[in-house]
């Protein structure tokens, strides 16, 4: 009866799993993601229906009851913490807080199903994580001083570093942490959010003309002492982030192709000096050659995956404690033996569609610094994936990296909770206004919501000429000199001239309250910063209509009654 | 037309890679699942095993005639596996205990998992009893497997029978043997005498002189070393030649007298064929070992043979090519692999990946996975297997096999007659063969140790095997 069960909540598995990933999926075509509420609702749902299935099968099969307590005492506290946080924020993602916890959940069943007390320790690092990740959108949203620490950043990645290369315990040949007090710390996992932060606050500052030159210069000391630890995860991570936050930067499609050319040299290089990747490519090559020795963890891995199947084990009924390191580097294929591959690819397009969701806020948001580190977040995050997911399914070869959120390894748990503790913290400040306070029907009513419209009916002069990437690629290395940054950067214009503008166009802008100039005051001192605009008046007609469209309607008075206005003059 | 913000154009471009990349981790892990994994997971290295045993019965070995060669049998808690033919399968289908041997090690897993359907697996669940585990069709011919066992008689040996066409192994018998129902009980007793070598499957693994069946590479090696000279080839045969010390001797030193290639080949002269090797160029005669698959690892139907070692380099000396243009000296093969070489010549030059299962069925009949044959390589061009032919159907017209003359069906083969130990006049009789000669579908080689010459020994059984075969297939037809 109990392989009953196993094999029943496997099929309930890949159906909750699949429903949530749609979900995922639709919230991904609307256009204010943030505003689908009864969506959020269901995944919650949906998660806390996954994580009870997971638990009663748990219970039953192991017939030791402190799962049960176990899985109601996580939703109590995890639900209160969460509470918490939506008190203190007001509007939080819940999209990602959603994700969050369902990949949190699913590492919770297998690594409850592998060992008890290893479940217990995830949870209770868990909650540490969570509640210090917690602070970070308060200090994101008070400290601006953030996007001027650009060298502290660096440093602080380099030391960290340096000092696990230069003192760390070896393990299986690499130099990866500290060991206090007993507990294991790795900092490649922390610095992974720390050099995100370095590399978007050099090159958001475009005053600096070495910004290109040091961003990559400290990045690429980086990536070296994380090869000399023989870290090649790692290494490779910290080069996707470095890579794709350049082409973010500087726009040009050249950087992805030197990346990729730079990248296999590198890789070809490796193959020569490293005997240990020589033997990893080997091992991925030829898996079944050397079974019992060199490729003993990869063919573990695959044999688990292949017994397993579609369909899976069922929970309790596999063996994937032959898997060496499953609790950490291999638990995808410990999810894939028991839970099924069908679950197993669900499961790669939640993380897909998370990190598709990072992207996506990535060019949602207005500020260029949050700009990149969302989209550097979203590559560290997407290339762990492929790394420990690919290297463990024999679609690359191994690098020995965990994954995300469901992993045992406290390092790689808290600093993924940080990690979207900065997601969550850029979401609060960028997007609060969507649901903080304001009735959600007037504003999806709103014509001032639909970019197109507003621009057709006011005019606005966005449309630049029709340019090839060629031409736009060389304004970009124009607008990168400082001189002309330089008079964007004058503080001079910017209310004076919104003013006019305003009263030009016959609207009227009420600030009605403290908050709302803050905004504004402080919206167009980070944009000049940020310099992203050669042409003065473009760069006001572009700002106006970003401001535009962010000021609430109640802000703007007129607004609504300006189109009439306009009519009744063509009328006439 | 919705404008792309120029500033979020690398985020959506970098969107998509990582999308890209994702897709293709999906069907890399899809792919795996669908086409690699169900053999892949038959490992000893796979400690899953003991686990599916828990959960269930182990399923039954079958031939595609529905004859059961292995099943369990379920008395209360005791499982006990049960092999009908007892010895006369031994090697081919194996045991499941002390580490698995045969059809029972390489689909170990396969007789382990249960796709037996889901209201099969709820009555099992309720009732409180194991799923069965699926059942194993293999492409052995009880009937062909009983002539081949019986006709080796007493003696020590290999046979094996295979389909031309598909690579499908009808009966595989070696010699000495063991009854595998017993196979556990009697383990110690095998492990610890060092001289048994019942456990030894001697197809796959046994290596033995070629002998006389290496003439077939020769011959091939002198018409494609010299495709203008094979038909004018002459040889003046005194029943005995001497090479430095040595005194090389046709059998029973018997002088063949002038003999053209076909005559050298249907007599088996020895003398004609070490003028031959000597010829050789070895250099290119390497190359073409390495077609034939000589040294490399075989697609054996049980995961692991054998290589068939031969030495043949440019430095080879003449002293040594003596040696092994008539298969003796270093010389050592595989009856599989000349199975193997002999399907290719039947086969116009390709040769079958030789396989025993045909396929896996779920307990209800449901075909869970099929093994289609599939082209394993080419050894040789359609021309020379051609030519090998002909002078292999003149082995039997008018040469060593004429045994075989008497047959209602044509045929082609080769006699050979391995030397071995330091007696004069030991030696092991080999044939390999197949019929029809004109559209050939069976093929069989065989070796009787220490019987005598292959014309005496090992034709006979030839006959009988394919007597049984078109008896057994043609006339279904």
């Amino acid at each position: 009866m109990a392989s009953f069960i196993s094999e029943i909540s496997n099929y309930a598995f890949v159906v909750i799993m699949a429903v949530y990933v749609a979900t995922n999926m639709i919230v991904f075509f609307f256009k204010n993601p943030e505003k689908h509420k009864h969506f959020y609702m269901l995944q919650t749902l949906l998660a806390i229906a996954f994580h009870a299935v997971g638990y009663i099968t748990l219970f039953v099969r192991a017939e030791d009851v402190r799962y049960f307590f176990f899985f109601a005492f996580q939703e109590i506290i995890l639900f209160a913490l969460i509470l918490v946080f939506r008190t203190l924020y007001r509007s939080v993602s819940r999209l990602m807080l959603n994700n969050v916890l369902m990949l949190l959940f699913v590492g919770f069943i297998i690594l409850g199903r592998l060992a008890f007390e290893n479940a217990v320790r995830q949870f209770v690092i868990t909650i540490v994580a969570f509640a210090v990740s917690m602070i970070i959108p308060w200090i994101m949203k008070h400290t601006k001083l953030l996007k001027k620490m650009g060298y502290v950043y660096c440093a602080l990645g380099i030391v960290a570093l340096g000092a696990v290369w230069l003192t760390g315990e070896i393990t299986n040949g690499s130099k990866l942490a500290f060991k206090i007090e007993g507990m294991s710390f790795q900092p490649s996992e922390f610095v992974k959010i720390v050099i995100v932060f370095f590399i978007a606050a050099l090159l958001t500052n475009k005053k600096d003309p070495f910004r290109y030159v040091s961003s990559g210069l400290f990045s690429v000391v980086h990536v070296l002492i994380l090869v000399l630890s023989r870290d090649l995860g790692g290494a490779g991570i910290y080069c996707m982030i470095y890579l794709f936050m350049l082409y973010i930067a500087n726009r040009n499609a050249i950087t992805l192709f030197v990346g990729a050319v730079g990248g296999a040299g590198a890789f070809y290089l490796a193959l020569q000096v490293f005997d240990h990747v020589k033997i990893r490519v080997q091992n991925w090559l030829h898996p079944w050659t050397d079974m019992s020795n060199t490729g003993y963890q990869i063919t573990q891995s695959l044999f688990a995956i292949g017994t397993g199947g579609w369909e899976g084990m069922g929970l309790f009924q596999g063996n994937p404690k032959t898997i060496p390191y499953v609790n950490e580097d291999f638990v995808f294929s410990a999810i894939a033996e028991e839970f099924g591959v069908m679950f197993s690819i669900l499961l790669i397009m939640l993380y897909l569609v998370t990190v598709l969701h990072m992207f996506r806020m990535s060019a949602r948001v207005k500020e260029f610094f949050h700009k990149l580190i969302l989209s550097g977040l979203a590559v560290s995050l997407g290339t762990q994936v492929i790394l420990t997911i690919g290297g463990g399914t024999r679609f690359i070869p191994l690098t020995g990296v965990t994954l995300p959120l469901i992993s045992m390894g406290g390092s790689s748990l808290t600093a993924t909770l940080l990690m979207f503790g900065v997601v969550q913290g850029i979401y609060i400040n960028e997007f609060a206004y969507y649901e903080d306070g304001y009735d959600e029907e007037e504003l999806e009513e709103d014509e001032f919501d639909d970019e197109d419209e507003y621009e057709d009916e006011y005019d606005v002069a966005e449309e630049e000429p029709e340019e090839s990437n060629e031409s736009s690629f060389a304004e970009n290395v124009i607008s990168e000199e400082p001189e002309d940054t330089a008079d964007v950067s004058n503080d001079e214009f910017g209310l004076q001239e919104l003013e006019a503008y305003l009263a030009q166009n016959n609207v009227t802008v009420e600030c009605s309250t403290v908050e709302s100039e803050e905004i504004l005051n402080t919206d167009i001192s980070e944009r000049t910063v940020s310099g992203e605009f050669v042409d003065e008046d473009d760069y006001i007609e572009d700002y106006l209509e970003d401001e535009l469209k962010n000021i609430p309607p109640d802000y703007i008075s007129g607004g609504v009654n300006r189109k009439e206005d306009d009519l009744d003059e063509e009328d006439k | 037309m919705k404008k792309i913000n120029k500033e979020n154009l690398p985020i959506i471009i970098t969107s998509i890679l990582f999308t890209l990349v994702f897709a293709g981790m999906i069907v890399n892990l899809a792919w795996f699942v669908k086409n690699d994994s169900y053999d892949a997971i038959n490992s000893i290295y796979n400690p899953r095993d003991e686990i599916l045993a828990q959960q269930n019965v182990r399923g039954s070995i079958v031939t595609e005639q529905g004859d059961v060669l292995a099943y369990t049998e379920v008395q209360g808690d005791n499982e006990r596996r049960v092999y009908p033919y007892s010895v006369q399968f031994a090697h081919v289908v194996g045991y499941s205990t002390n580490g698995g041997m045969g059809v029972e090690k390489v689909a170990n897993m396969s007789l382990l998992q249960s796709n037996a359907s889901i209201s099969d697996k709820v009555d099992n669940d309720l009732n409180d009893s194991k799923d069965t585990g699926d059942t194993v069709v293999t492409s052995l011919n009880v009937r062909m497997q009983e002539v081949a066992f019986k006709s080796l008689g007493a003696f020590q040996g290999a046979i094996i029978v295979t389909e031309v066409e598909t690579g499908k192994i009808l009966a595989m018998v070696s010699k000495p043997d063991f009854d595998p129902n017993t196979i556990a009980g009697e383990w110690e007793d095998i492990i610890n005498n060092s001289d048994s070598s019942v456990l030894l499957n001697r197809v796959t693994h046994g290596q033995y002189p070629p002998g006389s069946t290496f003439k077939i590479v020769d011959a091939l090696e002198y018409y494609r070393q010299f495709p203008d000279e094979v038909d004018n080839y002459y040889y003046q045969c005194n029943g005995s030649l001497r090479y430095d010390e040595r005194k090389i001797t046709c059998y029973h030193g018997s002088s063949h007298g002038g003999v053209d290639m076909a005559r050298s080949f249907a007599k088996s002269c020895n003398c004609s064929f070490v003028n031959i090797g000597l010829k050789l160029d070895r250099a290119l005669m390497s190359e073409t070992l390495k077609d034939l698959l000589f040294g490399e690892e075989l697609p054996a139907p049980f995961q692991s043979s054998n290589r068939s070692v031969i030495n043949i380099s440019g430095d080879t000396d003449d002293a040594e090519m003596v040696q092994i243009s008539i298969g003796q000296g270093t010389a050592l093969m595989t009856p599989l692999h000349l199975n193997m070489i002999t399907c290719a010549i039947a086969n116009e030059g390709k040769v079958m990946t030789p396989q025993v299962i045909s396929r896996i069925e779920s307990t209800s009949g449901n075909v869970v996975k099929e093994y289609d044959p599939k082209v394993y390589t080419t050894m040789m061009t359609e021309e020379e297997a051609a030519y090998l032919t002909e002078l292999m159907t003149g082995v039997v017209e008018n040469g060593t096999g004429d045994f075989l003359t008497s047959a209602d069906y044509t045929s082609a083969g080769k006699t050979g007659s391995a030397e071995y130990g330091t007696a004069k006049g030991d030696s092991h009789a080999w044939f390999t063969g197949f019929a029809p000669a004109e559209d050939p579908k069976v093929c069989v080689t065989i070796i009787v140790e220490g019987a005598g010459t292959g014309g005496d020994y090992a034709v006979p059984i030839a006959k009988r095997l394919f007597d049984v075969y078109f008896e057994q297939y043609m006339q279904s037809e």
